[in-house]
């Protein structure tokens, strides 16, 4: 347990308002971010609602295992960095730091299971464009609004690989961080701030999951 | 298990626990109560993550009071585009082969 208080910048008060400021600055931002993340959803309810049929059939072209695993291994990667915020709380600095290590690592696993989904994509001419030719199911006339889907699906899913890409390098420079005590290392406070961000990432995923994956799953 | 970690490492499995419902109903044929049901897990899910992993329960009102400010936001922007697509008709244009149609260049 480290005893020694530590010191704060000099517009605060307290080293809890300093903690707090940094926590509520967090918040806003996970805020701003759900409003970045919004209209891809509304996007999502507009194709829904304008092209049922065709959606669940593009939804069926989706991969249910590797989507399924990916949500498996997120979820598992929030556990580990929730984990990681308390032992930083708690003092236990080296422990803090492992956990780190295995959510970048598990993150890192997220992105070479997306990345050969979309070889699978690729292969499966998934891609909207002039060569989007989906293999079996889906009627000529259901052509357009599979290709929105797809449109969708590969915006959503980058954007998506795109923060995980950053959540994962700022655990990396956490976990690089920690070997040294503050106020040369970094403080449990930049671990919950990280933690905040890569559950916000996580909480994106949960709802793209049903939307991208299951939603025709059963045959339409 | 330590006391402390107790709660996360349950919401680790209830969150599995709820993966595992959402992917095997899925298969089961149920239109549009499909999609209710992966979107009823998924808030439980995410609901689960804010309030223990995200220590919203324990956590300053003011940061609650964030998270919700940017839900209502959203949903109040949803509002707003739905029903400028749900007061609308589409006219879709007639759709003509591009061989067919005159190519148009500069004037």
């Amino acid at each position: 347990m480290s005893t020694v208080k530590q010191p704060h910048a000099e517009q605060f008060t307290s080293r809890e308002q300093q903690s707090f400021a940094g926590t509520f600055g967090m918040w806003v931002f996970i805020a701003s971010e759900l409003l970045f993340f919004g209209p891809l959803l509304f996007g999502y309810l507009y194709l829904r609602v304008h092209y049922p049929e065709a959606s669940a059939a593009a939804s069926r072209h989706t991969d249910y295992l590797l989507g399924t695993s990916n949500t498996a291994v997120l979820l598992t990667s929030s556990f580990l960095m929730a984990l990681a915020g308390h032992a930083a709380e708690s003092g236990q600095r080296p422990r803090a730091m492992r956990l780190l290590w295995a959510v970048a690592a598990l993150g890192f696993v997220f992105l070479v299971l997306k990345g050969w989904e979309y070889h699978k994509d690729f292969q499966e001419n998934l891609f909207p464009g002039p060569g989007f030719r989906p293999e079996h199911g889906g009627r000529l006339q259901q052509l357009p609004g599979m290709q929105l889907f797809f449109i969708l699906y590969f915006v959503a899913t980058c954007l998506h690989a795109v923060h995980l890409t950053i959540g994962i390098l700022v655990c990396l420079a956490m976990a690089w961080r920690l070997r040294r005590p503050p106020p040369v290392g970094v403080s449990a406070d930049a671990i919950e701030y990280a933690g905040l961000y890569w559950h916000f990432v996580d909480v994106v995923w949960i709802f793209l999951y049903p939307l991208l994956y299951l939603v025709g799953r059963a045959g339409g | 298990m330590e006391k402390r970690t107790r709660p996360l490492v349950l919401t680790w499995l209830a969150l599995l626990v709820l993966l595992a419902i959402s992917a095997g109903t899925s298969w089961l044929r149920l239109g549009w109560i499909n999609t209710a049901i992966g979107l009823a897990v998924a808030t439980v899910k995410v609901v689960l993550v804010g309030l223990v992993f995200m220590r919203l329960r324990v956590t300053h009102p003011l940061l609650r009071l964030t998270a919700v400010a940017g839900l209502t936001t959203l949903a109040l922007l949803f509002i707003l585009s739905g029903a400028d697509y749900a007061t609308r008709s589409e006219v879709p244009a007639p759709w003509q082969h591009p061989s067919t149609v005159a190519p148009r260049l500069g004037r």
